[in-house]
């Protein structure tokens, strides 16, 4: 364990317990996050870290214990209370609203009683350069946050938090949507503020993250903090095993057992397929029985494509087609879609997957309903049967089905908007990034799930923000690029680098042209140019 | 497939603790399901001849027509709507009844009229509303001019007429079925009750109609056609809000399409009353009709003691507001995060 700093820590929890009735979510919580650093807070799903970011921005006021600010005491009574101690928060679940513009969004909550008509010249100024220095547009601040992507929102969400007085910045699995590039932006602008002594409390599952960023980490497991350690002792190997309280948790990995499948036997395909409007066309194939890939920075395209192979968007032009006991069937719609056998699982769990009046077994079993079911009326012991299966298959905590579903962790949330596919047992699984704030070790345990799936034959088209991801687990990696599919990787190619390059398209060798690692890149440019 | 994760957390799946939220939902279903009992009380103590045979039928079908009239008022509210067109809907079914029967009509096939007419209006309250992205408070009320304006143009202004004799007994205090002494409306609601329960508990559509008013975007990418789903609840809401108002010939005798428009408000208030969030996603027919029961009790027990109809609606008024801001706390957006 890493000795104290010697200056007063800028937060501090003391003594914290925190019941949700009986649940109880923390139990003798210690954090302490001094001027000037980047604070790490991991730990397994429902280990107790959200609500921590929640008792530290005034969301909730813990059961017992002491939240100390510069030293004092204080009582984080509302939002606002936390923000006048200069804590501002960007929260797991990306609450953005689509009644008002992205600027309004950014600035919710400042204005007084008699609310200003437009936000003024300023505070767009000061919201632009936010967005700007995270690498995004500055139209997502004009228009509704409707047609947002998730981390176009993020974005949105961060810049909420940046254009406000802060010395501490939480960050709950904030980065968890954003694609690579806008990510490495941010943790540029992070490490600004970190220079001119400000802290930030850093969220997350993704261990490459942590090791670049974080000064110090608190481990924390089953709502207890197990310890805090020092940057060179928090290797990754060394945080799984305080998280799980195994040994040996940082060693088990999942070998990707990656196979060549027959070119010939396709199970759905695109043909002539553009994503958007005057976008170029292009033919992908999806094999039988493999796990395909899709990579891509944000906007660039991977999204639209698992939503058109999905049938949930409608191609721009050409035609998506699956294989129907050996005839092409056209997609058109995702009723349509699921009718020939095509699950999909929707990107933004908020939005387009959760009810959150609904239990944890209503979530589940919404979309199969309808199999345990004669005259419109379902055997509630069948469906809670298989609602039980799924959950224990996917470790979802707590075992309850008639847990509210608004009362899990936002790991085992996702988890269950998986299980609700799952429970299709489909013929063809597409998944829009699954695994958005699930931890490591059920990260791969479900990929040996998909694995097995597909050995009993089932395909597999996966998107991931993570190139690691896609690595680990898929066969091929289709990346997109200015909303095409730039390259297929697979076998040899099917490298770091490779993904990497060909998610900047053409523009990897103005990037990196002293690079001399460049056969990939050639073959890339040769493909584009 | 064999697989299992493992990497939950042990201690918290053993323990598997009852929910908080539950509990509070359920401590608060309580006090919802005790709050007819309360009023009961209330109402014997006060008004004299209410704890009879005669006195509780009476309240029990008053408690009919209104349960029967916010059937559809529940179920819109479920799915994040609201149906202004329900008092229309009852002018309409109570002026055809007497007009047409007056007009020598039979039963059945006046009753026939009155389920087409219905299942249009609810039809295209759940059309308009999916389709064009239309509010429903703005498509039901349009629904409500309409069928009230219709009514008046086809029976040229001149509504009222006769009424057949079973349907004056059915709401009768001391009218009975098979030799049970209780009138024929009541035995209508407790059946309406059964099936609208059934569905809302056991049945697929029953859990698409949650869903739907829990995240529409969701619920369709989870297979279910948030058209469908509005169609059939405004449909069902129209059938029951017509039922209601062939009950209410039997009173007066006489029909007027207005004879509906205190139903507005009151299907409203049992709604509120029973807890049912406006915003949709939760709530049940039960707890609207412990609403109906509370409600039509207040209302009686204001007759009682003699307070005039506009003080009613005052008081009324204000249990709604107060209701409205003791259950109105919940769903908090810290719960979302
Ligand atoms: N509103 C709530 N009602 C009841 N239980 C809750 C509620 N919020 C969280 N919990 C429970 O408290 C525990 C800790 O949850 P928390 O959200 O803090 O986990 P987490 O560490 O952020 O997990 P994740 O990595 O999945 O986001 C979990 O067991 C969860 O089920
Ligand atoms: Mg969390």
């Amino acid at each position: 364990m890493s000795t104290p700093p010697l200056e007063p820590a800028v937060v501090e929890l003391a003594g914290i317990t925190h019941r949700y009735g009986p649940t109880v979510a923390l139990s003798d919580c210690r954090l302490s996050i001094a001027p000037g650093e980047v604070h790490g807070l991991v730990g397994e799903n429902g280990s107790g870290k959200s609500t921590v970011v929640k008792l530290l921005s005034g969301i909730m006021r813990p059961t017992e214990g002491e939240v100390r600010v510069g030293g004092k005491a204080v009582d984080l009574r509302s939002p606002a209370a936390a923000q006048r101690h200069e804590i501002v928060t960007v929260f797991q679940e990306t609450l953005v609203s689509d009644e008002c513009s992205g600027l309004d969004n950014v600035f919710a909550g400042t204005d007084g009683i008699f609310r200003r008509a437009r936000s003024g010249r300023a505070e767009r100024e000061a919201a632009e350069r936010v967005v700007a220095s995270l690498g995004a547009s500055p139209a997502i601040l004009q228009s509704s946050p409707h047609h947002l992507s998730l981390a176009e929102r993020q974005v949105l969400t961060l810049t909420r938090a940046l254009v406000r007085p802060w010395k501490l910045l939480i960050l709950d699995e904030a980065t968890s949507a954003l694609d690579l590039s806008t990510r490495d932006r941010l943790f540029a602008v992070l490490a600004d503020h970190r220079r001119e002594g400000r802290s930030v409390l850093f969220v997350s599952h993704r261990m490459d993250e942590l090791e670049i960023l974080i000064d110090r980490a608190t481990v924390q497991r089953s709502g207890r903090t197990v310890g805090t350690v020092g940057k060179d002792e928090a290797t990754p190997a060394r945080l799984l095993s305080m998280m799980s309280g195994r040994s040996d948790a940082g060693e088990h990995h999942v070998r990707a057992g990656a196979r060549s499948r027959q070119a010939a036997d396709v199970v759905l395909r695109g043909v002539d397929l553009s994503l958007v409007a005057q976008a170029p066309a292009f033919d992908l194939d999806v094999r039988r029985g493999e796990i395909l890939g899709i990579g891509g920075l944000d906007g660039q395209g991977g999204s639209h494509l698992v939503e058109v192979l999905a049938g949930v968007r409608p191609t721009a032009s050409g035609r998506v087609e699956v294989d129907r006991d050996g005839s092409w069937t056209r997609v058109t719609g995702y009723r349509q879609a699921f009718r020939s056998g095509i699950a999909y699982v929707p990107g933004k769990r908020q939005e387009e997957g959760l009810f959150p009046s609904m239990t944890v077994g209503d979530n589940l079993s919404m979309a199969t309903l309808p199999r345990h079911a004669r005259a419109g009326l379902f055997r509630s012991s069948s469906v809670l049967t298989r609602v039980r299966e799924e959950m224990t298959r996917l470790g979802v905590v707590p075992h309850d089905p008639s847990y509210p579903i608004t009362g899990l962790s936002g790991g085992n949330a996702q988890k269950v908007l998986v299980g609700r596919w799952l429970a299709a047992e489909p013929d063809v699984l597409i998944l829009n990034d699954p695994l958005r704030g699930v931890d490591l070790g059920t990260k791969r345990d479900f990929y040996a799930l998909l694995r097995e799936l597909t050995e009993a034959g089932t395909t597999v088209v996966m998107l991931s923000t993570e190139i690691e991801e896609l690595l680990t687990c898929c066969d091929r990696v289709a990346v997109c690029q200015a909303e095409r599919v730039f390259d297929v990787l697979e076998g040899e190619d099917l490298t770091y680098d490779a993904v990497l390059a060909a998610m900047f398209g053409r523009h990897v060798s103005d990037e990196q042209s002293s690079d001399e690692q460049s056969s990939d890149h050639d073959t890339h440019r040769k493909v584009t140019l | 497939m064999s697989t299992t994760i493992t990497h939950g957390d042990p201690s918290l799946a053993a323990a598997s603790p009852p929910p908080p939220k539950r509990r509070t939902a359920r401590a608060s279903s309580v006090l919802v399901y005790l709050s007819p009992v309360a009023m009961f009380v209330v109402l014997t103590l006060t008004t004299p001849g209410v704890l009879s045979t005669t006195g509780v039928m009476s309240l029990l079908v008053l408690a009919s027509v209104l349960g029967l009239a916010a059937v559809g008022q529940t179920w819109a509210v479920m799915i994040g709507g609201i149906d202004l067109s329900i008092p229309a809907t009852i002018g309409m079914a109570n002026v055809l009844v007497t007009t047409l029967y007056a007009e020598g009509w039979g039963f059945p096939r006046i009753v026939l009229l009155v389920v087409v007419v219905s299942l249009a209006i609810g039809t295209a309250n759940g059309l308009l509303s999916s389709l064009f992205g239309l509010h429903p408070l703005v498509v039901t009320l349009g629904m409500a001019s309409l069928v009230t304006g219709s009514v008046l143009v086809a029976t040229d202004g001149n509504t009222g007429g006769d009424v057949p004799g079973f349907i004056t007994d059915a709401v009768s205090p001391v009218g009975s079925v098979w030799g049970i002494g209780v009138p024929a409306a009541v035995i209508l609601w407790l059946a309406t009750l059964a099936v609208v329960l059934l569905v809302e508990r056991r049945t697929v559509f029953g859990r698409r109609l949650y869903a739907l008013g829990s995240n529409e975007r969701a619920a369709r990418l989870a297979l279910v056609r948030p058209v469908v789903v509005r169609v059939v609840v405004y449909s069902v809401g129209a059938l029951c809000a017509s039922a209601a108002g062939v009950l209410l010939a039997g009173f007066s005798g006489g029909a007027s399409v207005s004879i509906g428009d205190p139903y507005l408000f009151s299907t409203i208030t049992a709604v509120v009353v029973g807890g049912t969030s406006l915003l949709g996603g939760a709530g049940t027919y039960a707890r609207t009709v412990a609403g109906v029961l509370v409600t039509t009790m207040f209302t009686t027990l204001l007759v009682g003691l003699e307070i005039g109809p506009n003080m009613q609606q005052v008081m009324l008024g204000v249990a709604i507001l107060l209701l409205i801001t003791v259950y109105g706390r919940d769903r908090h957006v810290a719960q979302r995060l």
